[in-house]
């Protein structure tokens, strides 16, 4: 469905993406995660065929998406800043995109915009930050595109609606299979969602890979200071504190499965995907902590 | 699931829907310009007296051209927020490439004049009869034939087409490089105030290239091949305008 080789893209001054590869399929829910600024909106952007690529190759449905009517009627993106004419109410709306996109399921549409209670009188720019979420969203399921991409979409949304949010994502995608890529901040929530995940650190794609895999591959070691300082001599070290004098606590990357009955001093334990992800994109040793250290010290 | 084809006559007949129906404030705009229009026109143009012994005679001129010109910047400033981001944005949040983007609202410009045409004849009469009503002794010069009443009205749409195009080129520059775009308009301007009416410079042939044609068909034709160029540059600048930056 996508391909990207070597995809660049450069603002003005600076730039927002370097040498991206990879390769999505088709039917599958993507994570695409990354810290703040690493350049998820900008891939996605992309990929949606709004901003143009400044080198490298991008292929999305076998097309160039900056020029191709196919990608624009075949795809949607969704966020919490969609353009939306400030003329018309939510219904008429709703009527614009049922006419440009021919796969529109409009009795989900009415169905949801009475479940969360949008009045269909009401004009975008009235809605609170969350109904104007859940209205994108409403449009994201409603639209049925094989590419649908949502970059945070949950934002404002309170936890119920949020958790709604989900459920229908999930439900809908299993009722009309189709890509699906997914930006958030909360990996936790989405975790049990996604298929696949994209990590974007520092403008590059980090890694790409299943959730079970983020899981393995990364684990928390705990026990004697030595044995863990011995353990994680051999691997990528990702962090590692004293937890009480003596006895060390450390999260490696692995790289292969570990057999744990070899190191009988040591317990293992397993870290969700979030704390996988947090671990693999900290760029700063000690995290947080560190930095008041150090400014204490000054 | 399987990918849809579409096709860009398809498309861009969709967008051009939208934009009739959501671009209200264009509408709306319009109304409120030619009720002020008329009411300009209402005032006269200009009056002369003539004293005379007991009596005196007392002349005012009535014409629509505060109308037309009412309607020619009403066209030429929606034209140029056209342009302008919101809108842009808009669209892309629905199906749209650049190239279908265009020919929409180039097919919309068109609908705009061809309203804006329409109205300003039907405002006119609205001037005459408002006019008939009020005074005894009216004398309406200018009374046109059928055939008059026709030249007139496809003059008046193309010129307001060959405005709106003008406003799009130069609104796709400016939204391409603020400052290029402000540089070539006061250029523009400039060059205008200082070499209207002299001989032998581009603008003033322009002018008189566009203005002084006697031939309705030469004059019709000119005008399409103008803004035929002014569509590709257009075309040139915009093709590569990215959006929701």
């Amino acid at each position: 469905m996508i391909e990207c080789k070597k995809l660049s893209k450069k603002y003005r001054s600076h730039s927002a993406l370097s040498n991206l590869n990879c390769i999505i399929r088709e039917n599958t829910i993507t994570g695409v995660i990354g810290r703040n600024g690493a350049g998820k909106t900008t891939f996605m952007k992309l990929i949606a065929g709004y901003l143009k690529k400044t080198s490298g190759e991008l292929r999305v449905m076998e097309e160039n998406p900056f020029t191709s009517l196919k990608v624009s009627a075949n795809s949607i993106f969704i966020d919490d800043q969609m353009s939306l004419p400030t003329s018309l109410t939510l219904r008429e709306l709703l009527n614009s995109f049922a006419r440009f996109y021919p796969n529109w399921n409009e009795p989900l549409a009415k169905e949801l915009m009475t479940y969360f209670q949008l009045p269909q009188k009401a004009y975008v720019q009235n809605l609170s930050k969350g109904m104007r979420s859940t209205f994108h969203a409403i449009i994201g399921f409603a639209a049925r595109c094989p590419l649908t991409i949502y970059d945070e979409p949950t934002t404002g949304m309170d936890a119920a609606v949020r958790k709604d949010f989900y459920r229908a994502l999930l439900k809908d995608y299993l009722a009309y299979p189709r890509t699906i890529l997914l930006s958030s901040h909360h990996l936790e929530e989405i975790e049990n969602l996604l298929e696949d995940v994209l990590i974007i650190h520092n403008q590059n794609a980090f890694m790409h890979l299943s959730v079970s895999e983020l899981k393995e591959s990364v684990v928390a070691v705990k026990g004697d200071k030595a044995a863990v300082s011995e353990f994680t001599s051999m691997h990528n070290k990702l962090s590692i504190n004293e937890v009480v004098p003596g006895m060390a606590m450390a999260i490696v990357q692995v790289n292969n499965y570990i057999r744990r009955e070899n190191f009988p001093k040591l317990t293992f334990s397993n870290l969700t995907a979030n704390e996988a992800f947090i671990y693999l994109t900290d760029s700063q040793e000690g995290g947080i902590d560190r930095v008041f250290e150090r400014s204490e010290l000054d | 699931m399987s990918l849809n084809e579409v096709s860009l006559i398809d498309v861009v007949k969709k967008q051009v829907q939208f934009k009739v129906k959501s671009y209200t404030g264009i509408f709306h705009s319009l109304i409120i310009l030619q009720f002020l229009g008329l009411f300009i026109s209402t005032l006269g143009e200009g009056s002369m007296t003539e004293p005379g012994y007991g009596r005196s005679i007392s002349v005012s001129y009535f014409s629509s051209s505060v109308l037309m010109g009412m309607t020619a910047m009403w066209l030429f400033l929606n034209t140029l927020l056209l342009t302008t981001r919101a809108y842009r944005d808009d669209d892309f949040t629905f199906v749209s490439t650049r190239w279908s983007r265009l020919l929409a609202n180039f097919i919309f410009m068109i609908l705009l004049a061809l309203l804006g045409t329409v109205t300003s004849f039907l405002a006119l009469n609205v001037l005459k009869v408002y006019l008939f009503l009020r005074n005894d002794d009216l004398i309406l010069t200018n009374s046109l034939t059928f055939s008059e009443t026709i030249s007139s009205t496809l003059v008046l749409l193309s010129y307001l087409i060959l405005i709106s195009a003008a406003a799009y080129s130069i609104g796709s520059i400016i939204q391409r490089n603020k400052w290029v775009g402000i540089g070539i308009s006061l250029f523009l301007i400039v060059l205008g105030a200082i070499s209207v009416d002299s001989v032998g410079t581009p603008i003033n042939f322009l002018i008189y290239f566009i203005m002084h044609e006697s031939s309705l068909v030469l004059l019709l034709l000119k005008i399409s091949i103008t803004s035929g160029i002014l569509f590709f540059i257009s075309w040139v600048v915009s093709d590569s305008q990215e959006v929701r930056l």
